[in-house]
């Protein structure tokens, strides 16, 4: 159906032509001649315009014909003054625009209330060690109950856990997460089903047969909308679940889960206590405040750590909104956006004084004609009107423009740094947007009726027929710009160091050749209980990806490169006091150091070496380095963890910084997968297929081999390793660079404009000076540097008033850009001024060039 | 003859482009067929405005048409047509002119 179009417009009509009938066949042979029309914003936009053109026929004569004059005289003087017009209309769009987006995406994605009943009561909570209390990590269930059993401060208390799983369609198997709860964890958060129902408490007895909830985007995407869904078997993992009910996407929960599934706890998980893997919530109870529920939370641990000394006496409580938990707590991302918004906001500021600039200058320009109108007699009231209606011909245009602009970029920078912003999924340009255009345009409306300003005098004087421009209004210009470019000065100082910090990232040496390497990730049902059973697959998987053309080496690794991963301790066997207390473990099939391209600095790799009960270990050079001080490390023995395991080290392979550059290498332990002890059997594995050409091709062909397989398994997050690099780098962090230095340079290229415009109007004021200096013996390259001077001036106070900016600017991105790689303090300052001197060396140079040009006489002739 | 039966240019090409339409007489053809005839585009406001003044002084009238209402948004048309009055006026307009033209041909050829 074709969408209807806008009301008001038609609504307009209808107030403005008496008879109610003959407005309605009006507005109905616009609809007529519209409705059809693409694009919609474009119809919408003629269709508008049609209806106010018709209404302004029907107003009273007299008051139409006002209108019409001013408007028409408006348009006829905006029309001359094109470059006034396109500069200014340019620049507010940009400004307006600029903020518009930001402004959308922050309210979106910051500020929007989470779509939950009463979602300040909710908190998010769980252990932390006492001796270093950072973040919030999970809780053990027995733990859990017994907190949730004594709580009075929480109206209910739930936890959660999240895992990747495979639901098989017809479509074939997808990958998706899902979120296992406490049968109340949706009631606590205040969801209530839309179709079908919630959990109830016996779907989590052991034994009860297995149920799921899916979400409205799963139930729409794999599923169809099938009305029949609730009550239908699928796939997860192999094994089935009936779904019970549909639940809205996008609740805040981080990760957005497509899938809900109830804990089973038997009678042994119950009374699990050491293993700290469920993530808890609580709703405050009515007029609880949240401090008073986190003390009551750390009051009953305290318990549980008296009671249970060994597992729980090194923690306590950490508790945060539930609000800043799901907005990504204090990930990088929140960190950026106050310093995007307030570079939003200063290109705004940079905007409205480039208007006002260039208002004045225009205004000076027509002193000669504003004196006439005066002295014919137009009265302040009417010069207002004119006035007003100029400065709307200026800023609706703008207007329009920015929301275009806006409704453009809005979606294109969530497609593009989507997995920096939080709910990226939901933000759309709507109302926000265009309320942010109306406010901003109304603020653009009266700076540029101010600028344009009343004459100041009632009594017109003969120098204000003259055509100079007045020395107050050029100083006043002159300041301005200066700001102008002090505003900008302070952009570019941001934009210098977040674009420094990130220039070191991408240069940093990760280790490995990141070129030409594939990943993916492949997962296992619980089908595979059997660890020679998921070694048989994997052995196989990697057998049959060798042998595909092109491909030079497949190995796998229990964590995604470049991504962190799991850590323990690990010791000298022979001489306790050597302990790496975090060391990194991985486990990998044996030719993963050639895929992964790391060099066997000592020793052998696991290639070619049977897996026997033999205890071997590979570990990295910083691992050798820490523990073996001095000497070989081949057939040394290793401790790892506090247990008695203890291995021989087979081979040393060189440091792989496995956090990206952002962090320095790490200690690490390559354990072979499939040798003891049983985490070394994992399920989850993450391929490296080190390949000639282009590695997109070989996608295909993994895909058809891991569907031969076993048709059950899906394979996942398909990545080059050059992209895990670069996404090691924080996609916030890039996208707030990518952002901040595009505005960085828009603020100065209207800076820079503003220069060029006052020096501009200098060599014009000054064309009978420079005639006389030439008279009497000055060079023109002497008249070229006199005006070079005059930009280098602006350039030195903006300089100076930028130094505040950046000030402030700088330590809003010194807190979130990585201290090791952002250069100094002296370094930075050296850049931006080198980038604003150019700047503004080359806008003074266009206008100083042809002062310097000018013939004497010529110049002499002028006045 | 009173004063009000000469029409203006503008009111004798609305007329006359009506009387071409025949039953067709709806302002979107109307408005095409005067744009094709004087070859410039004619504003939607100026001819709404021309054929109140017209109706009001009862050389057009109109009747209300549901018959293309899902293409406007629910709203009916009009179809104009010439009244006898119209046609009348015309005809004194045309014998006005025509006699101011006679023997006018070598000068304006």
């Amino acid at each position: 159906m074709t969408r209807p179009l806008p009301a008001w417009p038609a609504r307009l009509l209808h107030a403005a032509v008496a008879d109610p009938m003959v407005a309605a066949t009006i507005s109905g042979d616009l609809h007529e001649e519209y409705l059809e029309r693409h694009p919609r914003w474009w119809r919408d936009l003629a269709f508008t315009a049609a209806c106010l053109a018709v209404a302004a026929r029907y107003l009273p004569a007299s008051l139409a014909s006002a209108i019409r004059v001013d408007v028409v005289h408006a348009a006829r003087s905006i029309a001359r003054a094109r470059t006034f017009a396109i500069a200014s209309i340019g620049a507010l769009a940009l400004g307006i625009g600029t903020a518009a987006t930001v402004l959308t995406i922050a309210y979106a994605s910051l500020l929007r209330p989470l779509p939950l009943d009463r979602s300040e009561q909710l908190v998010r909570w769980g252990q932390t060690p006492i001796a270093n209390p950072v973040g919030i990590n999970s809780t053990a269930i027995a733990n859990f109950l017994d907190m949730e059993a004594r709580t009075t401060a929480f109206a209910g208390l739930a936890a959660s856990q999240l895992s990747r799983v495979n639901v098989t369609s017809d479509a074939g198997a997808e990958s998706v997460l899902m979120a296992i709860v406490t049968p109340n964890y949706l009631d606590v958060l205040g969801v209530r089903p839309l179709l079908g129902r919630g959990f109830v408490a016996s779907d989590a007895e052991p034994g009860a047969p297995p149920v799921a909830i899916i979400t409205d985007a799963v139930w729409r995407r794999t599923f169809g909308a099938a009305a029949d869904i609730v009550g239908r078997t699928i796939r997860v993992d192999a094994s089935p679940r009936v779904v019970v009910g549909v639940v809205a996407s996008n609740l805040g929960v981080p990760g957005d889960p497509s899938l809900w599934a109830p804990f089973q706890w038997d009678a042994a998980a119950r009374q699990t206590r050491d293993r700290r893997n469920i993530e808890p919530i609580g709703r405050l109870r009515e007029g609880i405040s949240f401090d008073a529920g986190r003390q009551e939370l750390q009051a009953l641990f305290a318990d549980l750590a008296a009671a249970y000394p060994a597992v729980n006496g090194k923690s306590t409580i950490a508790a945060m909104s539930y609000r800043d938990f799901a907005l990504g707590g204090s990930s990088p991302g929140r960190g950026l956006m106050p310093l995007i918004a307030s570079a939003a906001g200063v290109l705004l500021l940079i905007a409205y004084l480039n208007v006002a600039n260039l208002t004045i200058g225009r205004r000076e320009a027509r002193r000669h004609e504003h004196a006439l109108r005066q002295v014919l007699g137009a009265s302040a009231w009417r010069q207002f009107v004119h006035r007003m209606a100029e400065a709307s011909l200026v800023v609706v245009p703008a207007a329009m423009l920015a929301m275009l602009m806006a409704f453009w970029a809005v979606p294109a920078i969530v497609s593009r740094f989507g997995d920096a912003i939080p709910r990226a999924t939901t933000i759309a340009p709507g109302l926000v947007t265009a309320v942010v255009v109306a406010l901003a345009s109304l603020v653009a409306a009266l700076v540029t009726a101010i600028a344009g300003g009343r004459l100041r005098s009632r009594w017109v004087t003969p120098a204000m027929l003259g055509r100079r421009t007045s020395t107050g209004a050029f100083r006043t210009r002159r300041r301005l710009v200066a700001v102008q470019v002090g505003l900008a000065a302070g952009l570019v100082y941001g934009a210098v160091l977040l674009g420094a910090t990130l220039a070191a990232l991408v240069r940093t040496d990760l280790g490995v050749p990141i070129e030409g390497a594939l990943t993916f990730a492949v997962g296992l049902s619980d089908r595979y209980s059997d660890p020679s059973r998921v070694r048989g697959y994997f052995d196989e998987l990697s057998s049959r990806i060798a042998q595909l053309p092109r491909v030079t080496a497949v190995g796998a690794t229990s964590r995604t490169p470049f991504s962190g991963g799991t850590n323990g301790e690990a010791s000298a066997a022979d001489d306790p006091a050597r302990v790496e207390p975090i060391a990194e473990y991985r486990t990998v099939m044996p030719h993963l150091f050639e895929a992964l391209g790391l060099r066997i600095v000592e020793g052998r790799g696991y290639a070619g070496v049977p897996l026997s009960a033999a205890r071997q270990i590979i570990v990295s050079e910083a691992l050798a380095r820490k523990l073996f001080p001095g000497g070989p490390a081949v057939g040394r023995r290793v401790r790892l963890g506090s247990d008695a395991d203890i291995y021989e080290v087979l081979g040393v392979v060189s440091d792989l910084r496995d956090f990206g550059p952002t962090r320095p290498s790490r200690p690490a332990i390559y354990l072979r997968h499939g040798s003891e002890p049983g985490f070394a059997s994992a399920r989850a594995m993450v391929f490296v297929v080190r390949a000639g050409g282009v590695l997109d091709a070989l996608v295909p062909d993994i895909r058809r081999i891991v569907r031969d397989l076993d048709a059950d398994v899906a394979v996942e997050r398909v990545a080059t390793l050059e992209e895990l690099a670069t996404r090691s780098l924080g996609s916030s962090r890039r996208a707030a660079t990518t952002v901040v230095v595009s505005l960085a340079a828009i603020a100065l290229a209207l800076g820079v404009i503003g220069v060029f415009g006052v020096v501009a109007d200098g060599v014009e004021r000054r064309t009978r000076e420079i005639g006389v200096r030439l008279a009497i013996g000055d060079t023109p390259s002497g008249i070229v540097r006199l005006f070079l001077n005059d930009g280098i001036r602006l350039a030195i106070a903006g300089a100076v008033l930028g130094a505040g900016v950046a000030w402030f600017v700088d330590g809003l991105v010194r807190s979130v850009v990585v201290q090791t790689a952002a250069p100094g303090a002296i370094a930075t300052i050296a850049m931006a001024l080198a980038i604003l001197g150019a700047s503004t060396l080359i806008a003074s140079a266009l206008p100083a060039r042809r002062a310097g040009r000018l013939e004497p006489v010529q110049a002499l002739r002028e006045e | 003859m009173p004063k009000a039966a000469f029409l203006g240019e503008w009111e004798q090409l609305v007329l006359l482009a009506l009387l071409h339409l025949g039953a067709d007489g709806y302002v979107l053809p109307l408005r095409a067929e005067l744009s094709a005839r004087i070859g410039r585009s004619v504003s939607r406001g100026a001819l709404y405005r021309t054929l109140d003044r017209l109706e009001g002084k009862g050389y057009v009238g109109w009747k209300l048409q549901d018959d293309r209402a899902e293409a406007r948004g629910g709203l009916p048309r009009r179809r104009f047509r010439v009244t006898p009055k119209g046609i009348k006026a015309l005809r004194a307009s045309r014998r006005a002119l025509t006699d101011l033209w006679a023997g006018l041909d070598e000068v304006l050829e």
